[in-house]
Formats: structure tokens, C-alpha cells, sequence
């Protein structure tokens, strides 16, 4: 019976599989045609999958806000088209591909990345296939495997980032401490979950020849952080770099604080210690602390256009100051807007065309309100997306302090506790 | 390292570690006394600490009326859980449909209370014993608290006609019933008793950690530890037990580094699983059935 | 009783032949009336019923509660995405890689179970899976971390392709699946879950039976996984996670568990979760995990056998069975 039933399955599979593979090359040639009948006046939409639920959903209502905004700015429209943003809910990797695939489905083919950039790696890969032009903030250092005409990293890409973090840690060493690269002793504290960051930072220390004095990476579900901090108590080192999000940033700084434990200098990498929540501790123990970020909205005017309209806008339409993850998303819409610029409205549903502008893009520092540039090299990852500043905590606000076109304030090194 | 940061080290492990050992008592005695396996038991640690924290700092209800809400809620709770899906004896069923209610509770949580961390903002006192050597006030609060809650449980237990028919209905289940104990009521009792020590614990961990939705893995994951340690049903040795984690947990990361302390953790743990899986204390086989 | 229970189910194929000619055929026409999404979903579909038949062979048929069943899968997944990625070796080479990773695991697990049984064997896989996902994070320079690796781009298959393989895959695992639930190993398999200590008084050796049903199953979820990794086109420590644990679970027991036809009838519900997904607004997006709880809850406790207890119920009167089969505590 068993094998009858196996028999007849198998036959049926092949019959079938053969009618398929006749009818295949007709299905592909139904999705061009259904692309191309939605042309002129309609509206033309971009597509962001952002964390709406799940864990991340503070960042991904970030990105949100920040694409909204840029629209609104924009007048909704370029050279009389209609613009409009379109979200949907990427909670993980997995989702995040399936709403791709029902966006595109549902005709949408220029995409920018949401919070997390997620499923960025999966989308590099297969854009091309689908001409969906794709703009990526996704950091990963092997995000781009090859050449592509319509996958572009517009965003910083992570070992600037934290290959940067350590210059700026010479620097200060160097300006403030009177410690030469040589001589300079460097406290590394890190989730595992950020290994990927971390990793470039190290290869920095080793090239510039800074002694690494101690290097903890601990579980991201680590509680208790008395081992660590006792540990860091009973090290000989002059600059302390925690990696941190939030999980374990605010538990690791309120016991530092409970034990009555000062680090010499802390520049936090990023992600947590220029954002808000980290204000929230308190200026007992912000103030003082330097944070290597991403540029921020907090910047000085005259450095970057409409930094100061977007931040004023933000929080007048949120009620919050914008983070730098606003910012981002902000920053990537108006990229492309640049890019819409440049082609007739009537051509920019052929995203071969619009993939072409976005490659010739040639935007110089300052010319956007995030600061970056745009310049493509030939793997498609923007090279003007590499200066990255240096903020102080100063009586509760985030004070750029290097690098000098951009600072609002001197730093005070070192800080004396009041 | 002078032997002072050590003795530093090891009170913060024994302190943190008597905090575990009161979490993972609530489970040992639902899997060992009882013989009901919940899995939801870390997520409902990690619910009554979001509580915790909405009723105290967010809606601002005095702390005395927070925790007799709370408490009814847990009972409550526990009485629900008990009568509609945990009324069989199989573990299987047990183990699925309480982790399907975990599921539920994080994703509730994530509905109502947002995904972010929350935090009570509260700085621990520390009390200096030397210059060098010094212990976190609550820490020591929430450790003899915790002592006390289990040896006025162990007392309830034993002393309270209660508790003596938990015990009876717990080691002979139809010979209670002969002596006129309703066994089933009994043990929704007993059940919705576990969820208030759940509820205590969450309160004492919300004054010590940061809360997020995934939090109860941890604590779920220390739990299962502490239990097989000292043995599942043994509620006395958890304790202890959850000292030596505490201790062991603290050592790791500071002798061997902070990157190794899950694989070792977790690793010994297999190993005592599979060495001596009636725990570390006990030789005999009818631990399950000790309170 | 035993064979009067076998002749039902001679008899049930009969109808259960034309719906799996029904299945198959319309699984042949996804890819020429679906489009992408469709031939998507398909896809998740085919691999929830490649991991769904893992898992019941283990839990079904041999009687060990797998509760981590994603750590195989996870194991498949990194095999593949390191040898190819990092290694650059052909695919056969990482589907070979993560079918040994997966088979020296197997064998850890089948040996564990094999000495614990109930709870203690339970809470043996989640310490080996928490160990294994921390390693996945911390070991970097191997594993990519958090972020993963990126599969090298001419490994790129379009979506008709992979939909294929995953059919192929997907009826291939069922007719494994059927061949040994009717095969020898199977009667054993089912002879030491319903009474191991009658088993092993006639001779049978529970270990090598019991490392036996583990390798083959931890087998299957590792194609599952090296396809996935092929799909997704790179990994993600994500693919350890308790959820998909939870989600295999659900399609075997929401189809029936033991039966061949069970993480087919189950895998309906992955494809009504995506479908729902669509459909709702974004922020509803929790409530698709609650609705999976819930449903899972309610079938336990009703239903332990599934929708396909329900389709024979109302031929066929059903006995009053209870959980028996996951039964785990011995």
C-alpha cells in the first residue's frame, strides 16, 4: 500500500515538476510586465521594514520618525511627483525577508533599510536578481560580496567606526594625557554580542602598538557586574572603551557608581552612551564621559545644512529630541532624494536608471544635514560616511567636542567631579 | 589581586547567590513537591518585576498596596494556571503548555509595557566592614529576606494545617483523600502558594537588576542550576546551592574572564546532570518526594 | 488492539492518498501561479515539515522529548554558511560539514538521553543549546557573531530553484519518515517509549537504539538547516532560538504527533502566519506569537494527537487516548 501510495506520489512530482519548469519563464516575464503598468502620476513609494514590535521597537519608531520627516520636509513631492514612505513590521531576520518579499510583491522596488538593517546581508545578495534598488545602513565589514548595480551601503561601515574610536582614543591620549600611542594603556569592556565591533578596534591597537590592558567580553545576559568592575579597580590602565547597549550599559554604570569607582577617562563606543536613556543616570555620572558616535543632530549649525531644522522639527512633532538613529533615517531619504533629482519623475519606476543616479552621486561633507557625504566606491559602500565625532556629557547634554569643525564646546580633560 | 578584592568578590557572589536560591526554590518545589514542571516560571519572575516596577514608579501606588496587589495577582494567577492547564500529571503536557503561556506572557509584556528596559533608578548604600571591603545594603536586605521567606515557608510546611496537608497530599495522594482532604483543592493551594514566592522574588530582583522582556531566561536557565545542584524537591539545599552558584559564577568571571563564564556554567552543568542527577547532596532517589 | 489500531489506518489511506495526490499537485503549481511571496512561504512551509518530521521521529516515534530541537537546525545552518563562507568549499562540503557537526552532537544528546530520561534530560538540552548559541556569538572570527556571515553571491539561487529543492527535500524526509515508522527500527523505537525497561528485559540495548533515533533525526533538521542557509544566504545566531523550538513543536502537535501526516497537516499553520502577517496591521504583530501559544495550549491539553485525532473522530470514533505519546516522565 505504502508503496503504491510512495509510487504515485513520485510520478505525480515529476509530471508536474516538468509542467512547472515550461511555465516558469512566463511567470517572470508577468512580474516585469505588472512592474511596469504602474508608471506616471502615481505616487512613488519607498519601502522601509523597521522593527515596529519585538525588542528593538524604540530604534525602528526612530527610523521611522525620521523617514517621515524627511518626506514632510521635502514637501511630499519632487519635480512634481508625489513621494511617499511606505513601513512595515521587520521584528527579526525571517520577517523582515517575508514583508520584503510581499512589499515587492505589491510593486514596491526602492527600498531603504530599517532599523537594524536586519536582513541587509540576505537583501545584498539577491537585489540584483530582482532590480530593487536598495539603500543600506548596515555596518557589517563583509556586508558587500561583490559588484552590484542596486545594493549601496550609504551609511558607515563598522570598522571606520571602531578602528576610529581607538584614533580618537590616541588622540585624546596624545593631547590630554601627554601618552604617546606607545605608552597609552587602553581597558576594553564589551558585550560578546558586539564582538564584530570590537574586533576592528583591536587590530587598531595592535597596528598603533597601544597596549590592550585588559579585554572582558562578557555573555549579553551577564547581571551581576561586580567581577568585572573589581577587576577593572585592580588593572593599571588610562582609558576605559565600554561597548554597550542598553541591557547591560545602565546596570555596568550604576555599579561603578555604588562601589564609589571613577575610571580615569571613559570614551564609550557609540550605541549607548550618546544616547538619551544614558543621560537619564544622571550627571553624577554622565558628566565628563566622552562618547565617539555617529554624527548627531546636536552638531554645530553652520557645519552641516537643515542639522538645526531637523532637530528643532523633531522634537516639536515627537516630543523627544531625535537620536542619531533619526538621523540616520532622515539623512538616507534625502539621499535618495538627491538621487530622484537627477531623473525625469516619468523614468524613476525603472530602477536601473534611478540606480545609475544613485552611483553618480557625488555629494560633498556638510551638504546634508547628517554631515556625510556620498561618493560610491566600486563595491558600492559610500566613502564619505567616515567622520565620526567625539561628544562629552556636560550637564546632561551631549557637547561635540571633536572634531573641530563640527564641536560646540571644548572638551574638559580631565573631568573634575564636583 | 589582594585577597581582600577576593573576599569583596565572594560576599557579592554569596549575597546575589541567596537571591537565586529563593527564585529557584518556588520551581523545586512546583517540580519536586508537587511534580509540576513550569516553564513559564522564568517569564512570570520577569512579569512580576515589570509589575513591580509599573505599580511602584510609573503608577505610583504606595509600596504596601503595591505588593498586596501583586500578591493577589500572582495567587490568583497561579490558581488559574493550576486549574486550567497545568490539572494533569504529565510533564509533557506540563512543559509545552507552559511554555506556550511564557510566549503569551513575554509577548503581553511586550504589548503593554514596550520591549525597553526598565530600571527602578534606586542606588545601592554600600556598607563599608574595612576600607576595602564593603557589601551593597540591598543586596544584604534581599539576602536575609530571602532567608526568611523560606525558613516562614518551611515553617507554613510544617507547622500550619495547611501545610501538613500539602505535605500529606504531596507523599500519598489517596490516602489524604481517605482522610478527608480535598487533594485537588490542596494542591491549587500549594500551587498558587509557589506563585507568591515568585512574586516576592520578583520584587527583591527588580530592586537589584534592570528588566527586560527576556530577562526570565536567566533567570530560568539559573533556576534549572541551582535545582539540579542541590537536587530537584530539595529546598533547603537550593538555597545553599544558590549560594555556591553565586560564589562559583563570581569566581569564573574573575579568574578565568568574563567570556567563559556561560560555556563553564553550563558545561558543569551537564556534567552534575549526568555524575549525580539527584544533586550534589542527596544519594537517594526519593528526593522528589522531600520538602 | 494494536492491530486492530494498524487496519484503521491501512483503511484511512485512502483518503489520505488523494489528498497527498491533491497536495503534491498543487505544490507543483505554487511556482507557476505564485509569485515570489507565495513560492516564500512555500518554502518556510517545506522546512517546517523537513524539521517537523525530525522532531516527530525523535518525540513521536522514539519517544525523547526534544525540546531544543533548534540546536540541530542552528548546527545545519552554521555548517553550511562557515565551509562555505569562510572555508570556500563547495556546497556539498558544508551540507557534508553540517551533517557531521549535527551527528557529534547527536550523539552527545543520544547519549544523555539514553542515561536521563523526564525532566533532567530536558534540562540537559537547554544547558547544551545555551552553551552552543553562546559559542555562536563569542567564537567570531569563525561564526561571524551576531551579525553573521554573508554566503559568497554566486551561491545565489533564484526562488523557483529553492523552492524545488525544498519540495524535494521536503517529500524526500516524508517518505524517510514513513519508511521507518513501518520499518523494524521503528517498532523498536516505539517498543522502548512505550516500555523501555520490557524492552531492555528482552535484549534490546536502549542506548544504541535511542543515540540511533537522535543521529537520524538530528540528520534531518541539519539538510533543513543547510538549505536554510542557502535561502537566507547567511546565518544568524537567531536560528537557535527558542521560538523556532517552539514553532516545530507546534506544526507536529497541531498535525498529530507519530503520524506521517502530521507536519504536513501542521505546516498549514506557518503558511496561515505568514498570510495573517500581511494582513494585519503592523503593530498587531505580537498577537500572531500568542495565537501560535494558544493554539498550542488547546491542542495539548484537548488534542494531543492533533488535527488529524479530529479527522479521524469524526469517521472514525476516537478512543480516549491521552498525552500518551509525549509522555516523557518515566
Amino acid at each position: 500500500m505504502l508503496k503504491k501510495t510512495i509510487g504515485t506520489i513520485l510520478s505525480t512530482f515529476l509530471l508536474a515538476s516538468t509542467l512547472a519548469g515550461c511555465a516558469s519563464s512566463s511567470s517572470s516575464a508577468k512580474d516585469e510586465s505588472s512592474s511596469s503598468s504602474s508608471k506616471g502620476s502615481e505616487p512613488f513609494k519607498i519601502s522601509m521594514i523597521t522593527p515596529l514590535t519585538g525588542n528593538n521597537t524604540f530604534g525602528g519608531n526612530e527610523f521611522k520618525n525620521g523617514a517621515e520627516l524627511a518626506i514632510e520636509h521635502l514637501g511630499g513631492e519632487i519635480n512634481g511627483r508625489k513621494i511617499e514612505m511606505e513601513f512595515a513590521d521587520g521584528p527579526d531576520q525571517n520577517a523582515t525577508l517575508s514583508e520584503f518579499e510581499r512589499l515587492y510583491n505589491k510593486g514596491s522596488r526602492v527600498f531603504v533599510s530599517g532599523y537594524g538593517s536586519g536582513a541587509d546581508r540576505t537583501f545584498a545578495t539577491m537585489v540584483d536578481e530582482m532590480q530593487v534598488l536598495y539603500l543600506s545602513l548596515a555596518w557589517d565589514k563583509d556586508l558587500i560580496q561583490g559588484k552590484s548595480d542596486y545594493f549601496y551601503r550609504v551609511g558607515a561601515n563598522v570598522v571606520d567606526f571602531s578602528s576610529g574610536a581607538m584614533d580618537q582614543a590616541v588622540s585624546v591620549g596624545e593631547k590630554y594625557l601627554g601618552k604617546d600611542a606607545k605608552d597609552l594603556k587602553v581597558a576594553v569592556v564589551y558585550t560578546s554580542n558586539f564582538e564584530h565591533i570590537v574586533e576592528p578596534f583591536k587590530e587598531r591597537a595592535k597596528k598603533l602598538g597601544v597596549k590592550l590592558a585588559l579585554v572582558e567580553a562578557y555573555p549579553n545576559d551577564t547581571k551581576d557586574f561586580v567581577p568585572i568592575i573589581t577587576k577593572l579597580k585592580n588593572t593599571d590602565y588610562d582609558i576605559l572603551v565600554p561597548f554597550q547597549g542598553v541591557t547591560d550599559g545602565t546596570p555596568f554604570q550604576k555599579k561603578m557608581h555604588e562601589l564609589k569607582y571613577t575610571p580615569p577617562l571613559t570614551i564609550g563606543a557609540g550605541i549607548y552612551y550618546d544616547t538619551p536613556v544614558f543621560s537619564n543616570l544622571g550627571n553624577d555620572i554622565t558628566d565628563g564621559i566622552l562618547s565617539q558616535s555617529y554624527v548627531t543632530p546636536f552638531i554645530n549649525e553652520e557645519a552641516a545644512k537643515g542639522s538645526k531644522k531637523f532637530r528643532e522639527d523633531y522634537k516639536k512633532k515627537y516630543g523627544h529630541d531625535p537620536l542619531t538613529h533619526a538621523l540616520q533615517a532622515y539623512g538616507i531619504v534625502n539621499v535618495l532624494a538627491k538621487a530622484l533629482e537627477s531623473v525625469d519623475p516619468a523614468k524613476w519606476d525603472d530602477t536601473k536608471e534611478l540606480a545609475a543616479a544613485v552611483k553618480k552621486l557625488d555629494i560633498d561633507y556638510g551638504e546634508l544635514p547628517w554631515y556625510w557625504g556620498v561618493s560610491f566606491d566600486k563595491n558600492n559602500s559610500n566613502t564619505k560616511a567616515d567622520k565620526f565625532i567625539l561628544g562629552q556629557w556636560n550637564n546632561g547634554s551631549l557637547e561635540t567636542v571633536f572634531p573641530d569643525n563640527l564641536k560646540t564646546k571644548d572638551p574638559i580633560i580631565p573631568w573634575e567631579k564636583k | 589581586m589582594g585577597i581582600d578584592t577576593f573576599i569583596n568578590i565572594i560576599l557579592n557572589g554569596i549575597l546575589i547567590g541567596g537571591v537565586y536560591g529563593l527564585v529557584a526554590s518556588a520551581f523545586t518545589f512546583q517540580a519536586g513537591a508537587l511534580q509540576i514542571v513550569n516553564f513559564s516560571y522564568g517569564s512570570s519572575t520577569m512579569l512580576a518585576m515589570y509589575l513591580t516596577f509599573f505599580l511602584i514608579k510609573e503608577w505610583n501606588i504606595p509600596i504596601v498596596f503595591a505588593v498586596v496587589i501583586l500578591f493577589a495577582l500572582f495567587f490568583t494567577i497561579g490558581w488559574i494556571m493550576r486549574r486550567t492547564i497545568l490539572n494533569n500529571t504529565n510533564h509533557g503536557t506540563q512543559i509545552l503548555t507552559t511554555m506556550a503561556v511564557e510566549l503569551v506572557i513575554i509577548n503581553l509584556v511586550i504589548i503593554f509595557f514596550t520591549g525597553f528596559p526598565r530600571d527602578m533608578a534606586i542606588f545601592e548604600k554600600r556598607i563599608n566592614i574595612t576600607d576595602t571591603i564593603s557589601v551593597g545594603l540591598t543586596q544584604l536586605i534581599c539576602f536575609f529576606l530571602a532567608a526568611a521567606v523560606l525558613v516562614s515557608f518551611h515553617l507554613f510546611l510544617n507547622k500550619t494545617w495547611a501545610g501538613m496537608s500539602i505535605r500529606a497530599v504531596v507523599q500519598k495522594k489517596e490516602i489524604a483523600n481517605i482522610m478527608g482532604i480535598n487533594s485537588e483543592r490542596i494542591m491549587d493551594l500549594a500551587f498558587s502558594i509557589s506563585y507568591l514566592i515568585i512574586a516576592i522574588a520578583g520584587i527583591m530582583l527588580m530592586t537589584m537588576f534592570q528588566v527586560e522582556p527576556h530577562f526570565g531566561n536567566y533567570m530560568m536557565t539559573i533556576s534549572f542550576l541551582v535545582c539540579v545542584t542541590a537536587g530537584i524537591g530539595n529546598m533547603g539545599g537550593s538555597f545553599l546551592s544558590g549560594i555556591i552558584i553565586g560564589i562559583l559564577s563570581a569566581l569564573i568571571t574573575t579568574l578565568l574572564g568574563a567570556q567563559f563564564h556561560d560555556p563553564v556554567l553550563f558545561g558543569l552543568f551537564v556534567l552534575i546532570l549526568l555524575v549525580r542527577p539527584n544533586g550534589l547532596f542527596n544519594s537517594s532517589k526519593r528526593i522528589a518526594r522531600q520538602i | 488492539m494494536r492491530s486492530d489500531n494498524l487496519l484503521r489506518r491501512e483503511r484511512l489511506l485512502h483518503p489520505l492518498t488523494a489528498v497527498s495526490l491533491a497536495l503534491v499537485i498543487l505544490a507543483a503549481f505554487v511556482p507557476i501561479f505564485g509569485d515570489r511571496l507565495m513560492m516564500n512561504i512555500a518554502i518556510m512551509a517545506m522546512i517546517y515539515i523537513i524539521l517537523g518530521h525530525s522532531w516527530n521521529l525523535l518525540t513521536g516515534l522514539a519517544g525523547m522529548f526534544s525540546i531544543t530541537h533548534a540546536l540541530f537546525f542552528g548546527l545545519g545552518v552554521y555548517g553550511m554558511s562557515i565551509s562555505v563562507a569562510k572555508f570556500h568549499l563547495p556546497i556539498i562540503a558544508g551540507l557534508l560539514v553540517g551533517l557531521l557537526i549535527n551527528i557529534v552532537m547527536s550523539a552527545i544528546v543520544g547519549m544523555i538521553g539514553s542515561k536521563l530520561s523526564g525532566l533532567y534530560f530536558v534540562m540537559a538540552q537547554v544547558g547544551l543549546s545555551q552553551t552552543i548559541y553562546t559559542l555562536s556569538i563569542q567564537l567570531f572570527p569563525l561564526t561571524g557573531g551576531v551579525t553573521g556571515l554573508s554566503m559568497p553571491r554566486e551561491y545565489l539561487m533564484d526562488k523557483s530553484t529553492l523552492y524545488w529543492i525544498a519540495l524535494i527535500l521536503a517529500i524526500l524526509t516524508t517518505l524517510a519518515f514513513a519508511f521507518i515508522r513501518k520499518s523494524r527500527m521503528g517498532t523498536m523505537f516505539v517498543a522502548l517509549k512505550e516500555n523501555p525497561d520490557l524492552s531492555l528485559s528482552l535484549g534490546s540495548n536502549v542506548g544504541k537504539w535511542r543515540i540511533m533515533a537522535t543521529v537520524m533525526s538530528a540528520s534531518m533538521a541539519s539538510l533543513a538547516g543547510s538549505f536554510y542557509a542557502l535561502f537566507m544566504m547567511s546565518n544568524n545566531p537567531e536560528v537557535f532560538s527558542m521560538v523556532i523550538s517552539l514553532k516545530i513543536i507546534i506544526v507536529v502537535i497541531v498535525g498529530g504527533i507519530g503520524s506521517v501526516w502530521g507536519p504536513i497537516v501542521g505546516s498549514s499553520l506557518v503558511v496561515m502566519d505568514e498570510l495573517i502577517r500581511g494582513i494585519m496591521p503592523t503593530t498587531m504583530a505580537p498577537f500572531s506569537v500568542i495565537i501560535y501559544a494558544l493554539v498550542l495550549i488547546i491542542m495539548a491539553i484537548r488534542h494531543p494527537e492533533g488535527l488529524i485525532s479530529i479527522g479521524r473522530s469524526i469517521g472514525l470514533k476516537l478512543e480516549g487516548k491521552s498525552m500518551k505519546k509525549v509522555s516523557i516522565s518515566k
